[in-house]
């Protein structure tokens, strides 16, 4: 308990500075996605990605929606209070994101930014609550939760490409842990990450405060 | 509450009323058919209700569809055109029926020709001309029971009509045949043969030209890439070799007066096998509008004050996130409402001239699959009397091939060229082909398509043309918000051997 306090009271400036962090959130989502929009709006960077200013222009939006996602969220580290602040920050976060995917909807035709808003919406759910859940442990265990969840969405590709070379197995069932995958292979499956953000929320909001404990 | 209840099982039982009398129902050209186009179908519905009936008959990207007034009858035949090939489907209300196909598949020929033979006596009809290997396929229907629509003879090469008591076509009728003509179809008429162009407001055929066909004397009349033959009545009676008249007479429309069959396979409008169009143009880049920017500036600044201001009013944090997730939500809600781009329909036209005054077009359609998944034709429509079918399109593309009878002739953009022995004046037609891809030509690298996909289809022995390119528009917008390209226009006149 006394070494707890020592860390909370050491670590104070560190929170308070977290906790700004959090309330210009939004701005650091909308910000970012704004810049990759204009960068892949270059000329050299959208011919070195093969792209085109119309439907791709949006998809490639989505894409690094999904991918930063981990790495935008900035989660207050504390108790139960600090949890229900990460909340209302996640649901900024994903409708700042939401709104700057579809302010792109001028170069397309189709429906693709609306059609993915339940998959960007569960993935937001399911990356701010293992991080929420990991910033009720410590900031340290924000930065392990952010790897986790970057590795859990960014290697199932890769797996199921080892387990195709090396067991000629499929791993295409991982598609539904990966946002990025499930987007470009059209197999979304929402259930796995909307019950991880569930799960993640429910303990982040849950678990007693560890000064009470 | 009860009569509320008997209300709406009578709406019900009137939405649900008409069936679909399968047994009766079939394609009036059975066994025949020709796959890849429409063919006249007899529908027959029993237990009909309403004053007004909606007929549609679907194939794959294709809708037509019919009003048939019903009121006061119980039963209903009606005759409308149904694609011969898979997916086809007739509905009625909530009623619906696949057809079944005809099982002889007749597949264009030069030297047996598809023919519906109208005559007020068929009997008579089948003796003089009869369905035989070496000469024609024959359907026989009544002149009573004419066709009104042009859509109705799309499988047909020729049309035969037996008319030995002057039997006047009404306008309808005189319309369709004339179309049909325009679209390169023969027609033969025995007996009496009242055209009345300027009744139906038709353009004119050209001169009449006498010609002697065997031992019995007619007269043509070149009608757009078509034509019209007459023979008296009583002059083909007598003649000893009936049969033959009338083969020989759609011969010299069908093998461009020559005295044998050209090579390769004759132009028809089975949609063909591999597309005309060049490689679609790239999509033009999508430029940001002054909302978007506005927009944009909105977010930014809302995302960097909100938190701030909130910070001034209360210490908690959450207020000014729920603002933002208030904010955001609005920001989005109208950024969907941003001019967006529209999709983009490519058009190639391939125009059919010929004698007199008609001509027809065959449009070939690119459309990008945000504009429509079905082209769909109101038969009734007296203004509209294309008709429709789909092609093989490129991934992410859709295509359909319209053919357009009766239309309008656009102006040259270039000098014409003569093809004549596969050779497009003085080079083959593959070096022309070349040459035109190269821009070294009248024709422009977008024609350069259509040319050649005619050129390889038709550049063999027994065919002369001249081709040209030609300035072109649609007769009417195309349905739908679309951006529309005309990529290429070509006419093309078959010419006859001889001259």
């Amino acid at each position: 308990m006394g070494s707890l306090s020592a860390a909370s009271v050491g670590s104070g400036g560190q929170i308070s500075r977290s906790r700004a962090n959090m309330r210009f959130n939004a701005l650091l989502v909308a910000g970012s996605l704004l810049a990759v929009g204009g960068l892949v709006a270059l000329g050299p960077v959208r011919f070195a990605l093969g792209l085109t200013l119309d439907d791709a222009w949006q998809l490639a939006l989505i894409h690094a929606e999904l991918a930063l996602a981990p790495l935008l969220f900035l989660p207050v580290v504390g108790g139960r209070g600090k949890a229900l602040e990460n909340l209302a920050a996640a649901a900024a976060c994903a409708s700042a994101g939401a709104a700057t995917v579809l302010l792109f909807s001028f170069a397309v035709m189709g429906g693709v930014g609306l059609d993915t808003r339940a998959l960007a919406g569960v993935a937001w759910l399911a990356v701010s609550g293992l991080l929420a859940l990991g910033a009720r442990f410590g900031p340290h265990w924000v930065l392990r939760v952010r790897v986790l969840v970057l590795c859990a969405f960014g290697l199932p590709a890769l797996w199921h490409y080892l387990l195709l070379e090396y067991a000629g197995a499929s791993g295409g069932h991982l598609a539904a842990l990966s946002p990025n995958w499930a987007l470009a292979t059209h197999s979304i499956s929402l259930w796995p990450l909307l019950l991880a953000g569930a799960l993640a929320w429910s303990g982040a909001l849950a678990l007693p405060d560890r000064g009470r404990a | 509450m009860r009569l509320l209840l008997l209300l709406s099982l009578l709406c019900c039982s009137a939405l649900s009323a008409q069936v679909i009398d399968a047994e009766r129902s079939g394609f009036l050209s059975a066994p025949n058919g020709r796959a890849g186009t429409w063919a006249p179908y007899r529908l027959v519905l029993r237990e009909v209700g309403g004053d007004t009936l909606s007929v549609s008959s679907e194939a794959p990207g294709v809708k037509l569809t019919r009003q048939v007034a019903a009121s006061g009858r119980s039963e209903l035949e009606v005759v409308i055109p149904v694609y011969v090939g898979e997916g086809a489907k007739l509905a009625v209300g909530q009623a619906s029926l696949e057809p079944t196909l005809p099982l002889r598949r007749i597949d264009p020929d030069y030297a047996r020709p598809y023919v519906a033979v109208f005559s007020s006596d068929p009997v008579y009809a089948r003796g003089v001309l009869p369905s035989t290997p070496r000469g024609a396929i024959c359907d026989y229907y009544e002149l009573a029971g004419f066709f009104g629509d042009w859509r109705l003879l799309d499988g047909y090469d020729a049309v035969v009509i037996f008319n030995p008591l002057e039997t006047r076509l009404p306008a309808g009728s005189q319309r369709a045949l004339a179309e049909f003509c325009s679209l390169g179809g023969a027609a033969l008429i025995v007996g009496s043969f009242r055209f009345g162009e300027r009744a139906v407001d038709l353009p004119p055929p050209a001169e009449p030209q006498i010609m002697q066909v065997r031992d019995v004397q007619l007269q043509r009349m070149g009608y757009g890439a078509g034509a019209i033959y007459r023979v008296g009545f009583d002059e083909l009676r007598l003649s000893q070799s009936a049969p033959d008249v009338i083969i020989d007479a759609l011969r010299d429309q069908l093998w461009f007066g020559g005295g044998r069959a050209p090579a390769g396979v004759p132009e028809s409008r089975v949609p063909p096998l591999r597309s005309p169009m060049g490689p679609s143009l790239p999509s033009a880049d999508a430029a940001p509008g002054p909302l978007f920017w506005g927009l944009a500036g909105g977010l930014l600044l809302l995302c960097g004050l909100a938190p701030v201001v909130a910070g001034r009013l209360t210490r908690r944090a959450w207020p000014a996130q729920l603002a933002l997730l208030a904010g955001c939500a609005g920001i989005g809600g109208l950024a969907l409402l941003q001019a967006r781009p529209l999709p983009t329909l490519e058009v190639s036209v391939l125009v059919r001239n010929g004698e007199g005054g008609a001509r027809s077009a065959r449009v070939f359609l690119l459309a990008e699959p945000e504009w429509t998944e079905t082209l769909t034709v109101d038969l009734d429509d007296q203004a509209r009397r294309g008709l429709p079918r789909k092609l093989p399109g490129r991934p992410g593309w859709r295509a359909w091939a319209e053919d357009l009878p009766l239309v309008e002739q656009g102006a040259g953009r270039g000098s014409p060229v003569q093809l004549a022995f596969g050779m497009v004046g003085e080079v083959s037609f593959r070096d022309f082909s070349t040459r035109a891809h190269r821009g070294e030509t009248g024709f422009s690298t977008d024609d350069a398509h259509l040319l050649e996909w005619w050129l390889e289809a038709n550049a063999y022995r027994g065919r002369r043309a001249e081709l040209q390119p030609l300035e072109w528009r649609f007769p009417e917008r195309p349905a739908g918000e679309v951006r529309v390209v005309i990529r290429g226009a070509i006419g093309v006149t078959a010419e006859r051997e001889g001259g």
